[in-house]
């Protein structure tokens, strides 16, 4: 979505929120590689990219999963 | 329940609490279960360096520092969970706490997993050394189910 429909179309600016703060946040989201933005015309239009926090999540359900694992060894030594 | 920075277990171990108190702070005990040799004892303060026996990850550093341990109630270490790129050197980055809690439970034991910290960790990385490793794991896992259904 672009910045200008982005304030033009929703409460954003309602709330106060300026065009240069949403502009701001968006970067901050880029840094951390969880927004991309590609030109379209005048306008930059930006893109929620979930990737990472796909992989972040996957990788907690992998050490959660581990401990299941570990845990169930726990139980079979304590009650032998 | 899981959220985004922390792991929380409970298991029901029916057994008493001193006997699951020695299988958490003896680290030769622990270590028959978690799958870990150490040849030091554990206590706190102490910073352990341990050889991996699961197959498939035997090459892997596996060190850990202990925090707290309170007899029959609480014990606690911090470690670098998935570190599983062995030409990677994970000590500059924030470690996770470990914390083993014991209740009674009319059954037995009730134990309380938690795993905290996981925010400052670049986890997305972490999740390609593991595909790196995948067969590995893999093959971890089938050795568990072996272990599991043997002793049935």
């Amino acid at each position: 979505m672009s910045i200008s429909r982005l304030t033009r179309d929703t409460s954003v600016t309602h709330h106060g929120v300026t065009r240069q703060a949403v502009t701001k946040h968006l970067h901050v989201l880029a840094h951390a590689g969880l927004a991309r933005s590609s030109r379209l015309g005048r306008e930059s239009v930006w893109e929620f990219q979930s990737a990472p926090l796909d992989a972040a999540r996957k990788c907690l359900d992998g050490i959660s999963a581990q401990w299941d694992a570990a845990l169930d060894r726990l139980k079979i030594f304590v009650e032998d | 329940m899981d959220s985004p920075g922390r792991i929380e277990k409970h298991i029901l171990l029916r057994a008493p609490r001193a006997r699951v108190w020695t299988a958490l702070a003896d680290s030769q005990k622990f270590g028959q279960w978690f799958g870990v040799i150490f040849s030091e004892p554990f206590a706190p303060g102490a910073r352990l360096r341990g050889k991996v026996t699961h197959p498939g990850y035997e090459h892997l550093p596996f060190e850990i520092t202990i925090e707290q341990m309170e007899p029959e109630r609480l014990f606690s270490w911090r470690w670098h969970p998935y570190a599983l790129d062995p030409k990677i050197d994970y000590s500059p980055e924030p470690a996770t706490l470990v914390v083993f809690e014991l209740a009674d439970a009319p059954e037995g034991t009730l134990l309380t997993v938690v795993e905290s910290g996981f925010e400052g960790i670049p986890l997305a990385r972490r999740l390609d050394a593991y595909r790196g490793n995948e067969r590995g794991w893999t093959q971890q896992m089938t050795a568990i189910e072996k272990y599991v259904s043997q002793t049935a």
